[in-house]
């Protein structure tokens, strides 16, 4: 176990060393492509349950402390 | 070992014909809770009340002549990270302790369908992330078969749960390991599912390029069963694959003459010399149904821990950053939005989960984007590269599910580095996002279970169980 | 060349040869009837979070799925904008705000799906497009106690997720502006191409198209200076405001020897200037990473080719279509007018009628601004007035009179009308008889109209319009007047 562990931490280092250049990145497994949704209306969630499991809400709002300075995106 | 408890395959048919009540059946297995959960905290939350209700409407519908679905009155038990609408979903967390989703997961809905009694939600490690149950915020799970050692990890109570009889099979996810190393561990079926075959609609990702769910039984029809139930594609899940579900009972008899089986030429150290000699056992039971063994390789085998540690924490860092306090869950309240989060936060997440977000954050933050996460990717394409080259020459690989028998509790808990070290034979299949599953193949030291990992290319299910049968056949 | 949608305002030059460099960021919320990622209405106005699902408010598990509808919207955009439409990938823009339930916006980094488009300006202005890519909108935040209902000083926020999810376009432009009146053109012209091909309703009003603003200042030939990006330009008037503020205060700030720090400002319309929001170095690092739980967006030739040959005809078009109709430059108000109300059918109708074209561009231009795309008053008849006034049987000012009269009523006989109202125009002798006689009784204004006081002759046809009864038309008595001067 030992060896084996010493052998990882060498190869978090390993890693640095390998020349990948040439090696496309796997994000994802399979290369699916455009799955699509129609624009159809599905009922959602009811406001009052929803309100209801939130840690603070008022005047069916989700309430939070002010945020100082930072923010608006 | 586990065999001592009914099946999936003969609860559905038992209860179908008449010859019992999926009531008495539930009633069988709740007795099982109440002697032993106590000592083995299997799970979260017990639903008795539910289950009696479902148990009875079955019963009902039987006796009216109504069709039933193909696991009607089965106890089934799901772990903590899957969305049950109603019921409390914590996964093993503080954060969202108290926390009832307003909605199914796709796989609960499946399960609801074919009738399922849901017994309870079991105990994980936290958010999924650990391999011995032992970071869940609701204390540990024990192993079934001895109490004084981990049932395995993530999908700790959900293998308990099935081990000690309290469910006839169960749901876990497996993100890299998660099902089948404490499948392994308690001597049970567990499977990890092609990425994309069921649905992740309703789980709660922890890292969604990899996690997959998929059953815990005692048996490999039994493993079937649940998949076909459970898996196909789903359109609300945009990574679920448009392929059909193959069907995986019909095939298990056909036997395993002709296939040729991998076995890994450079085995990585730290196997105990049981596991090794039971694998040695599972090749020779192949080879006399009439298997060949090829050696193959995967070089990039020993950079997948590496990789793995730094692909899941990035995804995860950005899945878990939803656990504000704003919307649902935990809230710590401060004068201030941001100090609330950080203040949330801090009491919300347990060590490893802090721990894998730190890690996950730095890894895909500026200026180290390329060396870490962008860097893990290319090796995850090097381990895909690799697992092509290796099914040219064969069909499935066959590996030991874990390097060792279940451990101690509090034995890993010391230094995360040995702990990851769990998961070194499971990992890679994440990565590819191709199938594996663990079939249980005798005992090792400490009379433990010890699991022989079937690994499969994408979509091999079919491949795959057959060759699980066969190793049950031969167990 | 003044737009045709705010006050025309020409932006006055630079002091000491500065030139601003400026580049618009345009938010406009797609008109579709579901959000991006999952099937909640898309909808303005709603109570608060009734627009909600599991993707909407970033429940655990949720997942979203891509909206189709909002794919073929922003490719009808990109290829309206001249752009090329790729394949495409989505990234997630990691953040914390109370109005982001993820944490995270779903959004487009380095593949998005439309590309190097471009428009045109008046006088052959070529404004770039950089990019036009689809991503998630956010909630609303509002800010309660404190003083203006900003963040600042207040004590508490409630957030309202109906907007969360909604699709949403970014159209980045290359900085190629060099003016406001350009921006504001750009802008203006921006929201017709939108509303053309039914992308977006773009109302600045409701938010559905939001500008931030980048503006630099240099030298000409120079190297671009550093850039301030401003937010909170909620009209087409205030994005020439807050362009010709902020270029003049970083002009003051580097001729006094000060540098311009790079940062995002915030335009306060009330005082009319900008101040600082955030600086560079409080910026986020977004951690951008592949979206895990999408797929790629490749849209075949076939899909893209279709939306294009369904493309209505663009505004610039139209425009192109309505001078050549009726002789007017195709950059002038009232063709920018005609075409953005959509009455340059109604104008074609008129001409296919018989009408005379450039008599109806300033009919419609003047009488119908209530009357929407499909005007009540019949075609022929406008044709018919045209006709009459141009054939001098009735002046202009009776034409106006009797279109006046048309329009109010939903329609009429122009012919029935004049002869109601005793409408006709004198020939030409009689008038020239009548500015004789005025010159001959108003000695004294028609001496200082010879002597060059133009405004001396407002006295001599104001005489002769009362003696004709209305019925001189004004233009030939000037015409009259001026020659018999010119003897």
């Amino acid at each position: 176990m030992t060896s084996q562990l010493s052998g990882m931490l060498d190869h978090f280092a390993d890693i640095d060393k390998l020349d990948l250049s040439n090696v496309e990145p796997l994000a994802q497994p399979f290369p699916l492509k455009n799955v699509f949704r129609e624009d159809v209306v599905v009922a959602g969630l009811d406001r009052d349950e929803v309100l209801d499991a939130a840690p603070a809400a008022e005047d069916g709002r989700f309430r939070v402390p002010p945020s100082l300075g930072l923010g608006e995106q | 070992m586990t065999k001592q408890f009914a099946t999936v395959v003969d609860i559905a048919k038992d209860i179908a014909s008449g010859k019992t009540s999926a009531v008495d059946v539930l009633e069988q297995h709740l007795a099982r809770i109440t002697e032993r959960e106590g000592e083995i905290n299997a799970f979260n939350l017990v639903t008795t009340e539910q289950a009696r209700a479902t148990a009875q409407q079955v019963d009902a519908d039987i006796k009216a002549g109504k069709p039933v679905g193909a696991l009607a009155g089965v106890p089934v038990a799901l772990k903590d990270n899957m969305c049950t609408r109603g019921i409390e979903t914590t996964c093993s967390s503080k954060i969202l302790e108290g926390w009832k989703p307003p909605y199914d997961a796709t796989v609960v809905t499946r399960l609801q369908q074919a009738g399922v009694v849901m017994v309870g939600k079991t105990n994980l490690d936290e958010f999924a992330m650990g391999s011995s149950t032992e970071n869940s915020a609701f204390g540990p799970t024990k192993n079934p078969l001895d109490t004084s050692r981990v049932p395995g990890g993530s999908s700790g109570g959900s293998a308990a749960a099935v081990a000690a009889g309290f469910a006839a099979a169960s749901l876990g996810s497996d993100t890299g390991g998660s099902i089948r190393q404490p499948a392994s561990l308690c001597g049970l079926v567990g499977v990890k599912p092609t990425y994309g075959l069921v649905s992740r609609q309703g789980i709660v990702a922890f890292a969604s390029s990899l996690d997959q769910v998929g059953p815990f039984t005692h048996t490999v029809a039994d493993a079937a069963l649940m998949m076909e139930v459970i898996g196909g594609h789903d359109p609300l899940d945009s990574t679920s694959l448009p392929q059909p579900m193959p069907s995986l009972t019909s095939v298990l008899g056909q036997g395993v003459k002709g296939m040729r089986i991998g076995r890994l030429a450079d085995m990585p150290d730290g196997c105990e010399p049981e596991v090794l000699a039971r694998m040695d056992a599972a090749y020779v039971a192949l080879q006399a149904a009439g298997a060949t063994i090829v050696d193959i390789s995967l070089p990039s085998l020993s950079y997948c821990l590496t990789a793995y540690y730094l692909v899941a924490p990035a995804e995860a860092s950005s899945n878990l950053a939803r656990y504000d306090g704003v919307r649902y869950g935990m809230r710590v309240e401060t004068g201030d939005l941001h100090s609330m989060y950080g203040a949330t936060r801090a009491a919300g997440f347990g060590a490893e989960v802090k721990r894998r977000i730190m890690l996950g954050t730095y890894a895909l933050s500026a200026g180290y984007f390329d060396a870490y996460y962008g860097k893990a990717l290319k090796v995850r394409r090097l381990i895909a590269n690799d697992f092509a080259a290796a099914y040219e020459k064969c069909d499935v690989i066959l590996t030991p599910t874990s390097p060792t028998v279940a451990f101690p509790l509090g034995d890993k808990t010391s230094d995360p580095l040995t702990m990851y070290l769990c998961d070194i034979f499971t990992i890679p299949t994440n990565l590819a996002g191709h199938a594996a599953m663990s079939v249980p193949f005798g005992t090792g030291a400490h009379n433990m279970p010890v699991g022989v990992q079937v690994l499969a290319p994408a979509l091999g299910e079919q491949t795959m169980f057959r060759v699980a049968a066969e190793l049950e056949r031969a167990s | 060349m003044s737009n045709a949608s705010s006050a025309p305002q020409h932006s006055t030059d630079l002091p000491n040869g500065w030139e601003m460099v400026v580049g618009l960021e345009v938010h406009v919320e797609l008109d579709t009837k579901t959000k991006l990622f999952s099937a909640s209405p898309n909808r303005f106005g709603d109570e608060p979070n009734t627009n909600i699902d599991p993707v909407t408010l970033g429940l655990p598990g949720a997942l979203p799925v891509l909206n189709k509808h909002a794919v073929e919207l922003a490719i009808r955009l990109g290829l309206a904008l001249n752009c090329t439409v790729q394949p495409s990938t989505f990234h997630r823009k990691n953040y914390f705000y109370q109005d982001m339930p993820k944490a995270y916006q779903i959004s487009q980094y380095d593949q998005p799906i439309n590309i190097d488009g471009f428009m045109m300006l008046p006088g052959d202005v070529r404004i770039g497009i950089e990019r036009a890519h689809l991503e998630e909108d956010t909630g609303k935040s509002t800010h309660i106690g404190g003083t203006s209902g900003r963040i600042h000083g207040s004590d508490y926020s409630l957030v309202d997720f109906n907007r969360a999810g909604v699709p949403l376009v970014e159209i980045v432009s290359r900085p190629d502006i060099r003016n406001s009146d350009q921006a504001r053109q750009y802008v203006a012209e921006l929201r017709s191409i939108l509303l053309a091909v039914g992308a977006s309703d773009a109302k600045m009003e409701e938010g559905s198209m939001r500008c931030d603003v980048n503006v630099s200042v240099r030298k000409p030939g120079a190297e671009f200076g550093t850039r301030c990006e401003i937010k909170n330009v909620n009209s087409i008037r205030a994005v020439g405001k807050a362009i010709d503020y902020e270029a003049r205060r970083q002009i003051d700030v580097l001729e006094s020897g000060g540098t311009i720090r790079q940062e995002t400002r915030h335009w306060d319309d009330s005082e009319g200037r900008t101040h600082t929001l955030r600086t560079k170095e409080d910026a986020d690092d977004y951690r951008y990473f592949l979206e895990p739980d999408l797929v790629l967006l490749d849209p075949d030739q076939e899909w893209i080719e279709s939306i294009r040959a369904s493309l209505p005809m663009l505004p610039a078009a139209r425009r192109a279509q309505l001078a050549t109709l009726t002789g007017a430059n195709k950059e002038s108000e009232s063709v920018y007018v005609i075409v953005e109300r959509g009455q340059d059918d109604y104008v074609s109708a008129v001409a296919q009628a018989g009408g005379d074209a450039a008599r109806a561009l300033v009919y419609v231009q003047q009488a119908f601004a209530e009357e929407g795309a499909t005007p009540k008053v019949a075609a022929s008849d406008i044709a018919t007035l045209t006709q009459m006034e141009r054939d001098a049987k009735i002046t202009a000012t009776q034409a106006k009179t009797i279109l006046s009269e048309m329009v109010a009523n939903g329609g009429g006989d122009p012919v029935a009308l004049a002869a109601a109202k005793g409408f006709e125009a004198l020939d030409t002798s009689a008038v020239e008889a009548m500015v004789d006689t005025a010159i001959a009784q108003q000695a004294d204004a028609w001496a200082k109209y010879c002597a060059g006081e133009e405004k001396a002759m407002g006295a001599l046809v104001g005489a002769i319009m009362k003696v004709s009864q209305g019925k001189a038309d004004g233009k030939v008595v000037t015409a009259i007047l001026q020659a018999r001067r010119a003897k």
